[in-house]
């Protein structure tokens, strides 16, 4: 067999291998969009099969009526919200961790890193009490604060990666051509962090869009729910409307995939290579 | 504008640059820099060498700003600049390394300081023009630093600095990271582009063959001091100490160990298996006197003649070298090991015993003490 041929065919196993892959582990997500557009008897039926048989739009007509745009609204809030404090604090706090030296400028990098190993719910009656005293409860700013209390430890840890590999001679190289500390964060080093500026906001932004437990303990009534604690409420310990819910679920990833495939193409380019040469 | 005329964006009327009694230290002991007085004329070409951690990069940061001295003062054309910051002192930097802003393209690398400074468009569009031109990268301008060769990165990093025609230009070791042969080129193209710039400039490099050619003066740095600061020739012909002596040259100038009786006039040098009278005439200078003191002495291995009849010290050929156009031969004697520079022809056999024949005029002196030289220049 000629090495032509050989190198064809390990080409050819190997994608089909990735395809089975990919197709083993998207099983789920698929089997939530076809289940989606199923009428409630047809999600029921045994024996249970992939593809519906017509095109149900029933439980999004449902889905719709109710108060899903509310909360979804208010994720997006919330989302959004986290998301711009995570990055704004976090830039400045990384650049600090990574171009000034104070005393304990080290230890502070490893407690940061540390608070990311608590579960959340150990936080949860420590910001319960902050929320109440800062009489922010049932508001946006308690679930955003509570957000980026959670995505906050990661996101400096990613950031400060991101910042050390910025050379600090490209930074001197900007303030001996004249640019202030300002002009040498936001036009010399953001535009190299960039990728990890986009990679936390993403991070943070998928932290808020799923979370249940702080939106579930510090809003306390209808309008103010978010999607996950809104659509929870089509799965109670009576019944649980599966249709609904599998369209609900289909309606809470889809802007996140979005979101993804918007932004991949950003993350690809590597804007750092070749700024100082090795 | 034809790319042959050399384009001209402006000369920089670079200003004379004075340290005074500069200090710089990074923790308690003794200090990273301590340079009593360094005068550079403006316009001038200096280089710094040293070997490594000698503060050679210490000093550069300090006149541009990037570091604080702990004592002293820098003076650009007599306006003292130690509390200017960073970017308020008219300076410009090449780093070892390039540091070019990645994520720009080469012009927009090019006019960043010209854009800091608020020149205005128009203006700037013709200076990076004319820098391109001047440095053959016009044909890159919308390329980004990592679409660029080691050498092309260089040239954008100099042009960036020469671009504002700076009062003081800084180059760390610009020409470290290139391979021999763009080395060669460049350091001409530099000194032609000092030239024409006419800005003050201070030169690294560890490079003693770049110090040498390049350079209207040098200062040699050893742990945080200057050594010497003087003439290329004068460092070479006249080294101020056995430092200077020993690290200015290659291959280093050879040491023999003895004493001198006599002085004033001349001296009698002995060492082992060496006996050697050292006229006024022999060291190119006044011999200071001193009776039986400990003294080295340091010939080049240029002026170090071979002999198979006679001369001042029986010698024994260990290995010989042939470099191109001429052979490094290295000897063994009762005096120390030694090196003679030959022309390549000449027919010699690692075993051969032979004379070595110490040409009179270069012969220097040094106070084994105090490593000085102990011979004053004739004037
Ligand atoms: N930021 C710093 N903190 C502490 N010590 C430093 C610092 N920068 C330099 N030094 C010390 O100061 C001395 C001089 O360093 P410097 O970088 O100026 O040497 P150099 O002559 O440029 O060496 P090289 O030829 O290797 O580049 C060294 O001993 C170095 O360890
Ligand atoms: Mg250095």
């Amino acid at each position: 067999m000629s090495r032509m041929r050989r190198r064809l065919i390990r080409t050819w196993a190997l994608t089909v291998a990735a395809w089975l892959f990919v197709l083993a582990v998207s099983f789920p997500l698929i089997w939530m969009l076809a289940s989606s557009f199923k009428s409630p008897t047809e999600i029921t039926a045994v024996p249970p099969r992939l593809l519906p048989d017509a095109l149900y739009l029933g439980n999004y007509e449902a889905l719709f009526a109710g108060d899903f745009w509310r909360w979804f609204m208010n994720s997006i809030i919330v989302a959004s919200g986290t998301v711009v404090i995570v990055i704004v604090l976090g830039t400045l706090g990384a650049y600090s961790l990574t171009r000034f030296s104070y005393p304990g400028q080290k230890a502070t990098s490893t407690a940061i890193l540390f608070t990311y190993l608590f579960p959340s719910v150990l936080m949860l009656v420590p910001l319960f009490l902050i929320i109440v005293e800062l009489r922010i409860m049932n508001t946006y700013w308690a679930l955003i604060l509570a957000d980026m209390t959670f995505a906050m430890p990661f996101s400096l840890w990613l950031l400060r990666s991101y910042f050390l590999s910025v050379p600090l001679q490209v930074e001197e190289a900007a303030m001996v051509d004249g640019a202030s500390r300002f002009a040498c964060f936001f036009q010399i080093v953001l535009p190299q962090v960039m990728p990890g500026i986009i990679s936390t906001g993403i991070f943070a932004f998928i932290l808020a869009w799923d979370d249940y437990l702080f939106a579930s303990v510090f809003t306390t009534t209808a309008e103010m729910k978010t999607l996950p604690v809104g659509i929870a409420r089509y799965a109670n310990e009576l019944n649980a409307e599966w249709g609904i819910l599998m369209a609900a679920s289909v309606s809470v990833t889809v802007p996140v995939l979005v979101l993804f495939a918007f932004l991949q193409r950003r993350l690809l380019p590597d804007l750092n290579a070749g700024a100082v040469k090795a | 504008m034809p790319a042959e005329h050399a384009p001209s964006f402006g000369r920089s009327n670079g200003s004379e640059l004075r340290l005074d009694r500069l200090v710089k230290r990074f923790s308690r002991g003794e200090p990273a820099v301590q340079i009593d007085e360094l005068r550079i004329r403006a316009g001038e070409f200096v280089t710094l060498v040293g070997p490594s951690g000698c503060g050679k990069t210490t000093t550069m940061r300090m006149i541009a700003g990037l570091e604080d001295p702990s004592e002293g003062e820098i003076y650009f054309g007599g306006k003292p600049v130690v509390d200017l910051s960073v970017q308020r002192r008219n300076v410009a930097m090449v780093f070892q390394n390039y540091a070019l802003y990645p994520h720009m393209r080469v012009s927009e690398n090019l006019e960043y300081g010209l854009k800091k400074r608020g020149v205005p468009r128009a203006e700037r569009e013709v200076r990076v023009l004319a820098v391109a031109r001047m440095l053959r990268i016009d044909g890159m301008l919308d390329r980004r630093p990592r679409q660029l060769s080691g050498g092309e990165q260089q040239r954008v990093a100099l042009g960036r600095a020469i671009i504002r025609t700076p009062e003081v230009l800084l180059l760390d070791e610009p020409l470290s990271n290139l391979d021999a042969k763009l080395r060669t080129f460049m350091r001409a193209e530099l000194v032609k582009l000092q030239r024409q710039v006419g800005c003050t400039t201070v030169f690294v490099t560890h490079d003693q063959l770049e110090a040498m050619t390049m350079s209207d003066r040098i200062a040699v740095m050893r742990s945080g001091r200057i050594q010497q600061f003087d003439t290329p020739q004068d460092i070479y012909n006249h080294p101020a100490n056995l430092f200077v002596a020993g690290f200015i040259g290659s291959p280093p100038m050879n040491f023999i160990a003895g004493t001198a009786e006599g002085g004033g006039g001349g001296c009698t040098f002995r060492a082992q298996g060496l006996q050697l009278h050292v006229s006024d005439a022999d060291c190119g200078g006044r011999l200071r006197p001193g009776d039986g003191r400990q003294v080295t002495l340091g010939i080049r291995p240029e002026h170090v003649g071979l002999d198979g009849g006679s001369g001042d010290l029986a010698a024994v050929v260990s290995v010989v070298e042939l470099i191109g156009a001429e052979k490094y031969v290295f000897l063994e004697s009762e005096a120390g090991e030694l090196i003679a520079r030959t022309n390549a022809d000449a027919r010699l056999q690692p075993g051969d015993r032979l004379f070595c024949r110490f040409q009179r005029g270069k012969i220097r002196m040094f106070d084994s003490t105090t490593e000085r030289a102990c011979v004053e220049p004739l004037a």
